[in-house]
């Protein structure tokens, strides 16, 4: 069904559509959560929280305005993301120490000595960017992981492109300051 | 040492948004500086390392569980049940906005309101003069006098023409006039206090004997006389 009339039929109280528009953006919401929490129970709350906030004021979303309703939830679970961070500072250093146990164990035929190098370089990405603030890490991981353009970042975030630079700047550097030269070189 | 006007725009090339003048500004300097040279390989061979190791594609959940839960969260929260769903929201509010009203007329009223009749009265009575004072006593016990005396003597002898009908508004005003003086004057004087203990106590007598009390005016007649409250009075303004 077209996203337009689901939308229409959400505003209008249909339990029936907002299933519908739950469904068709799970994924990528849960994605985004998962990317940015590197748990997944924090990211099932993230999705929840998206969801209800969206659907509590979809009547605020206007359909010719906005450029569509995927991108407008997506919006949304950005800023539950980052507020969900911010929530649980206290919980933000403990996040990279879980991340290193929920790598997938090496596949068959691989190198023990290469998957362990991966391994703990993948942990000091995450316990670097467990060092970020919640803003940081969420423009690295839109630049980084989902490949946004700056001009998208700002445009998601709702800032300036300096700003976005700025903040992008810093969190590079941050996770520049966490690796040693030998964890590159067992990589390569 | 990185220049540090360059430092912004090595990242945004490694991304590959740096544009125009910019960029070449960049290049430009890169082939001359060889420190920001260093950093901007450095930055380029961390940022590329990172795909390297990419984080783990997200787990696969339980879609339903998830999907019951936004739904219980779309219910309007707190729903009543029982006869209060049926009474409008404001009903249950109405008592509590009257008692927080009530408590804070009575916070105004005790401790912010200007006006207290009483409390500027005995104020005022504190500040007077000694001899205005005498003069207020004075006055006061005239007053008293004659309905004491109707009492003590006359209006109770046998074969005179009986008691004067009191003014009911008179002996309350005199009621009143009496816990005024002792507010204001007993404290100094511990005579007058008792003096004037006594006279409410036989004014008090005199307003229920209208509201037919068990007291009678020959009852009075003797607490009078035995409290000698009249030469009391007398000696007392003479003072």
């Amino acid at each position: 069904m077209d996203e337009t009339l689901l939308v229409q039929a959400a505003q209008a109280g249909n339990r029936t559509a907002l299933r519908e528009l739950f469904e068709q953006n799970k994924r990528k919401i849960f994605a985004l959560a998962y990317q940015y929490a590197r748990n997944r129970e924090d990211a099932e709350d993230i999705l929840q929280e998206t969801f209800i906030k969206a659907f509590r004021r979809i009547h605020t979303f206007r359909i010719q305005e906005e450029t569509s309703f995927a991108s407008w939830l997506f919006r949304v679970g950005i800023n539950c993301s980052i507020d969900y961070l911010r929530r649980n500072k206290a919980r933000r250093t403990e996040l990279g120490s879980d991340v290193l146990a929920a790598v997938p164990a090496a596949a068959k035929g691989s190198d023990p000595q290469r998957e362990h190098a991966r391994r703990e370089f993948r942990h000091r990405v995450d316990r670097s960017l467990a060092g970020l603030s919640p803003r940081q890490r969420m423009i690295f991981l839109l630049k980084h992981d989902q490949q946004f353009s700056i001009r998208e970042i700002a445009v998601q975030l709702q800032c300036t492109e300096g700003s976005v630079k700025t903040h992008l700047f810093r969190a590079v550097s941050a996770i520049k300051r966490g690796f040693k030269n030998p964890a590159l070189e067992d990589l390569s | 040492m990185t220049c540090p006007r360059f430092k912004k725009d090595m990242v945004v090339n490694i991304y590959g948004e740096l544009n125009g003048k910019r960029r070449r500004r960049l290049e430009g300097h890169l082939a001359r500086c060889a420190s920001c040279r260093e950093e901007f390989e450095t930055t380029r061979k961390v940022l590329a390392s990172l795909e390297k190791a990419p984080a783990e594609s997200p787990p696969e959940i339980d879609w339903e569980r998830n999907w019951n839960t936004i739904e219980a969260g779309l219910e309007p929260a707190g729903r009543r049940s029982g006869f209060l769903s049926a009474l409008p929201r404001w009903w249950v509010y109405a008592p509590l906005a009257l008692a927080v009203l009530f408590i804070l007329g009575l916070a105004v009223g005790r401790y912010w309101w200007p006006w207290r009749p009483t409390t500027l009265v005995t104020a005022k009575l504190r500040t007077i003069s000694p001899a205005t004072e005498q003069a207020l006593l004075s006055r006061y016990f005239e007053d008293v006098k004659p309905i004491l005396l109707d009492y003590a003597h006359d209006g109770t002898k046998p074969g005179s023409e009986g008691l004067l009908p009191t003014d009911r508004v008179m002996v309350r005003s005199l009621l009143v006039q009496n816990v005024l003086l002792k507010r204001a004057l007993a404290r100094k004087n511990p005579t007058l206090a008792d003096l004037l203990d006594d006279l409410g106590m036989i004014l008090t007598e005199i307003a229920n004997l209208q509201a037919q009390d068990t007291t009678t005016p020959e009852s009075l007649k003797n607490v009078i006389n035995e409290r000698r409250v009249l030469s009391r009075m007398r000696r007392l303004e003479k003072i």
